[in-house]
C-alpha cells in the first residue's frame, strides 16, 4: 500500500480499491446462490418428473415392465428431442428398461445408486438429474430421469452462464461513476481544511496578526487549528510584553540619566563636566544600543513594509554629517538619485546604515571622508580611511561585543551586531572587506523590490 | 515667553524649569495628564515640552487631545522612548518635535527656538551665527554691525542655511527654495552658495559653509 501525501488522493484510492473488491465478491456470490436455487428448482422438477414417470409403470401380464406414455411424454423422452433421458433399474442397479444411450442407467456408480441430484457424463452429453426407489406393485425400483444441460433449449442455466457477462459489462460505468462520485465527495470534504492550510501559509514570523479560521471547520481538526491560534495568541502577547518591558526599561534607564546630565550642567563651574558628560554619553550610548539591540530581536518586518533605500541613507548622511564637521571629517553619499525600493521597514534601515556610518566616522582619521554609495541593486557600501578590519576579527566584529573597547572607540561594541540583526531579519547580509587604498568597507544587502525600475520612471515622469 | 513643562520626574521637571529660566523662559510644571490638559487649556503657552510616560496617561493621548480641540501651541516631545515606531507616531499624533533623554541643555533650548521661530510664532527676527546676524523681517544680514550687500537669491540661501545652522541643508532643499525665485538651471545650488561663501569671506564673517558630497551643505561657526 504506497502512502500518500495527500489525504484526497489516499481517500480515492482507498475508496477505488473497496469499490473494486466488492464489485468482485458480490457477481461472485450472487452466481453462487443462483446456482444453487437453479439446482434446487432443477432437482424439484426432475423428481415430479420421475413421480410420474413411475405413476405409468407397470408389470404386464407376462412379467414384463412396461411404460406406458402418453403422446406428449413420448415425444420429449425420445432420442430425437435428446433432452430428457430416463432409466428404471432394479434395486441392485441391474438396468430393467432404459432407452439404447443410456442402456446402463443414468446415475450408477460401482455397485450402488446414489440417491438426490447427481450430474453424469454420457457420451457427449451431460446428464443432470435424480433417482428416486419407488415400490411398483411389490417391488422397488429405481426410476431415474435426467435433462442434457448441453441442450440448447435449457434455459435456466444459460441465465446463469450469461450473468456474469452481462452484469460485469454493466458494472464498470457504475463504478466508474461511483469512484468519480467518490473523489468529488472527498474533495468536496477536503475544502474546508485546504481554506485552513491556505491561511496557514500565510503566517510567517512577520505575520503574527494571522488567525486561522476557526468557523466551517471540521470537528476533526478544530483541535488543531484552536491550538495553533492559542499558539499565536501567546507568542503575539509575548512580543507584546518585551515591548512593553523595552519601552519601560528605557524610561527607567534614561530618566535618571537624564537627571544626571542635566544637574552637571548646572554644575558647570564646579565639576570637569567635560569628561563626565563624556561618561554619560558613553552610558546612554550603551543604553541606546542595548535597547535597540533588544528592539531589534523583537521586531516584526513587514511583508508590505518598503523602505527607500537612497532616502535612507541621504537621512543617515545628513544626520551624521555635522559630528563629522565637528571632527574636521566629511561624508559623502553616492547614488543615482533614484528611489532604491528595498522590503523592510525604513526606520530599522537607518539605524542599521547610522551604526555603519558611525563606526566608520569614528575610524576614519581627521581630514578623511566616510562615503555612503547607494547601489542601485538594494546595497549600501560604507567606506572609511581607518587601520581597516583584519581578516581573524572580521566575523568576531558583527557579534554582540565583539569589539571590547568602547571607550576607545566610543562604541559599545554592539553597534556592528545590530546591524547584522537589523540585516537578517530583512533576509539581507552585513559583510566587510578591505578598502583599496586602506580602511574597510562594509557592504549591506538587502532584498530589492521589483517595481525599482517602474518607480524610478513614474519619479522620472512625474518631476 | 511661558512654556509648559510635563514631566512626572520631579527631579529631572525641576532641572529643566531651572534651565530653560536661566535661558530666560517662564515656565509652568506638572506631573500629570489631566493637569498637562487643563494647564494648556487655560493658558496660551508659546511652547509645551511633554513627556510620554506619565503616570496617569499617556503623553501622546495629551497631544491627541490638545489637537483634536484644535489648539496649534507647538510640542516638543522629550522622551525615554525611541523606539522604531516611537518617533513617527509621536509626529503623527502632532509633535512638532521629538527629542530623546538624555539630552544636552543647548540641543534642548536650540530646539524650542526652532519651533518658536516657525511661522506663525513669536521669537525669531534675528537669526545669529558666530558674528554674523540675519533679521528675517528686513532680510538683512550683518557681520559684526556691518550690513552685507547680497542679491536675493543669496539672501534665500542664506536664511536656508542660518535656520537649519549646524544641520545639513540638502542641495534639493536650496534648489527648491531658488525655484521659487524662477531659478531652474542644474547648478544653481553651487553657484549660488559658491558666490554666498566668497560674500561672507569678503565681509569676514566668521562662519563657513561646507559641501558634502550628495548630502547637502551645513554652515557653522569658525573655529
Amino acid at each position: 500500500m504506497p502512502t500518500f501525501r495527500s489525504l484526497t488522493a489516499r481517500m480515492t484510492s482507498l475508496h477505488v480499491i473497496t469499490i473494486l473488491i466488492t464489485a468482485t465478491i458480490i457477481p461472485l456470490v450472487l452466481f453462487y446462490f443462483m446456482n444453487v436455487a437453479v439446482h434446487t428448482i432443477h432437482e424439484q422438477a426432475m423428481r415430479d418428473q420421475a413421480e410420474w414417470l413411475a405413476s405409468n409403470l407397470r408389470r404386464n401380464s407376462d412379467g414384463k415392465l412396461d411404460l406406458e406414455l402418453p403422446r406428449n411424454l413420448k415425444a420429449i423422452f425420445s432420442d430425437d428431442y435428446g433432452r430428457y433421458a430416463y432409466a428404471v433399474l432394479d434395486e441392485q442397479g441391474a438396468p430393467l428398461l432404459s432407452p439404447t444411450p443410456y442402456a446402463q442407467g443414468l446415475f450408477v456408480s460401482s455397485d450402488t445408486i446414489p440417491s438426490g441430484y447427481q450430474v453424469a457424463k454420457i457420451g457427449d452429453k451431460e446428464i443432470a438429474g435424480v433417482s428416486i426407489l419407488k415400490n411398483i406393485g411389490d417391488e422397488s425400483l429405481w426410476v431415474q430421469v435426467g435433462e442434457d444441460l448441453h441442450h440448447r433449449d435449457v434455459v435456466l442455466d444459460d441465465v446463469v452462464a450469461e450473468f456474469l457477462q452481462r452484469v460485469g459489462w454493466t458494472a464498470i460505468p457504475v463504478l466508474l461513476l461511483l469512484a468519480t462520485a467518490d473523489i468529488l465527495i472527498v474533495r468536496n470534504s477536503m475544502q474546508p481544511l485546504l481554506r485552513v492550510s491556505t491561511k496557514a501559509a500565510r503566517i510567517s514570523p512577520n505575520r503574527l496578526e494571522v488567525r486561522l479560521p476557526v468557523h466551517d471547520v471540521p470537528n476533526e481538526i478544530l483541535p488543531l487549528v484552536t491550538s495553533i491560534n492559542q499558539a499565536l495568541d501567546r507568542i503575539e502577547k509575548g512580543f507584546a510584553h518585551q515591548r512593553e518591558f523595552i519601552a519601560d526599561t528605557a524610561h527607567e534607564l534614561r530618566t535618571p540619566l537624564a537627571v544626571l546630565r542635566a544637574r552637571l550642567e548646572t554644575r558647570a563651574d564646579l565639576l570637569p563636566t567635560d569628561e563626565l558628560f563624556r561618561d554619560v554619553d558613553v552610558m546612554s550610548r550603551v543604553i541606546g544600543q542595548l535597547l535597540d539591540l533588544a528592539e531589534s530581536d523583537n521586531i516584526l518586518v513587514h511583508a508590505s513594509d518598503r523602505a527607500d533605500l537612497y532616502e535612507v541613507c541621504a537621512d543617515v548622511a545628513a544626520h551624521i554629517a555635522p559630528l563629522a564637521l565637528a571632527q574636521d571629517k566629511s561624508v559623502a553619499l553616492e547614488a543615482s538619485g533614484a528611489p532604491v525600493w528595498v522590503r523592510g521597514n525604513a526606520e530599522l534601515l537607518r539605524r542599521a546604515v547610522r551604526n555603519l556610518s558611525e563606526n566608520a566616522l569614528r575610524h576614519t582619521p581627521a581630514g578623511s571622508t566616510v562615503e555612503l554609495i547607494v547601489g542601485s541593486d538594494a546595497t549600501v557600501t560604507v567606506l572609511d580611511r581607518g587601520d581597516g578590519v583584519p581578516v581573524s576579527q572580521r566575523d568576531t566584529i558583527f557579534q554582540r561585543f565583539g569589539v571590547r573597547d568602547p571607550y576607545r572607540t566610543g562604541g559599545a561594541g554592539l553597534g556592528l551586531s545590530i546591524v547584522k540583526r537589523i540585516a537578517e531579519i530583512h533576509q539581507g547580509s552585513v559583510t566587510v572587506d578591505s578598502r583599496n587604498g586602506g580602511g574597510a568597507q562594509f557592504t549591506l544587502r538587502l532584498v530589492a523590490l521589483d517595481d525599482n525600475r517602474t518607480a524610478s520612471a513614474d519619479n522620472e515622469l512625474t518631476s | 515667553m511661558r512654556l509648559l513643562i510635563v514631566e512626572d520626574n520631579e527631579q529631572l521637571s525641576e532641572l529643566i524649569s531651572s534651565g530653560l529660566r536661566a535661558a530666560g523662559f517662564a515656565t509652568d510644571s506638572v506631573t500629570r495628564a489631566d493637569q498637562a490638559l487643563a494647564a494648556a487649556t487655560a493658558n496660551r503657552y508659546a511652547a509645551i515640552i511633554l513627556d510620554l510616560g506619565l503616570p496617569d496617561q499617556d503623553g501622546s493621548s495629551v497631544l491627541a487631545t490638545l489637537r483634536q480641540a484644535g489648539n496649534p501651541t507647538p510640542v516638543l516631545i522629550l522622551t525615554a522612548r525611541d523606539g522604531v515606531d516611537d518617533r513617527v507616531a509621536g509626529l503623527r499624533a502632532g509633535a512638532d518635535d521629538y527629542l530623546v533623554k538624555p539630552f544636552a541643555f543647548a540641543e534642548l533650548i536650540a530646539r524650542i527656538e526652532a519651533l518658536l521661530r516657525r511661522p506663525g510664532n513669536l521669537l525669531g527676527a534675528q537669526l545669529q551665527l558666530g558674528d554674523l546676524t540675519f533679521d528675517t523681517q528686513s532680510r538683512q544680514a550683518i557681520v559684526d554691525g556691518h550690513p552685507v550687500l547680497l542679491s536675493v537669491r543669496e539672501t534665500t540661501v542664506l536664511e536656508l542655511l542660518m535656520r537649519r545652522k549646524g544641520n545639513v541643508v540638502s542641495r534639493k532643499a536650496v534648489e527648491d527654495h531658488l525655484f521659487g525665485l524662477g531659478e531652474v538651471t542644474s547648478n544653481a545650488a553651487e553657484v549660488y552658495v559658491h558666490r554666498l561663501r566668497k560674500q561672507l569671506a569678503a565681509a569676514g564673517a566668521s562662519v563657513k559653509i561646507a559641501t558634502m558630497r550628495g548630502v547637502g551643505y551645513v554652515m557653522k561657526e569658525t573655529d
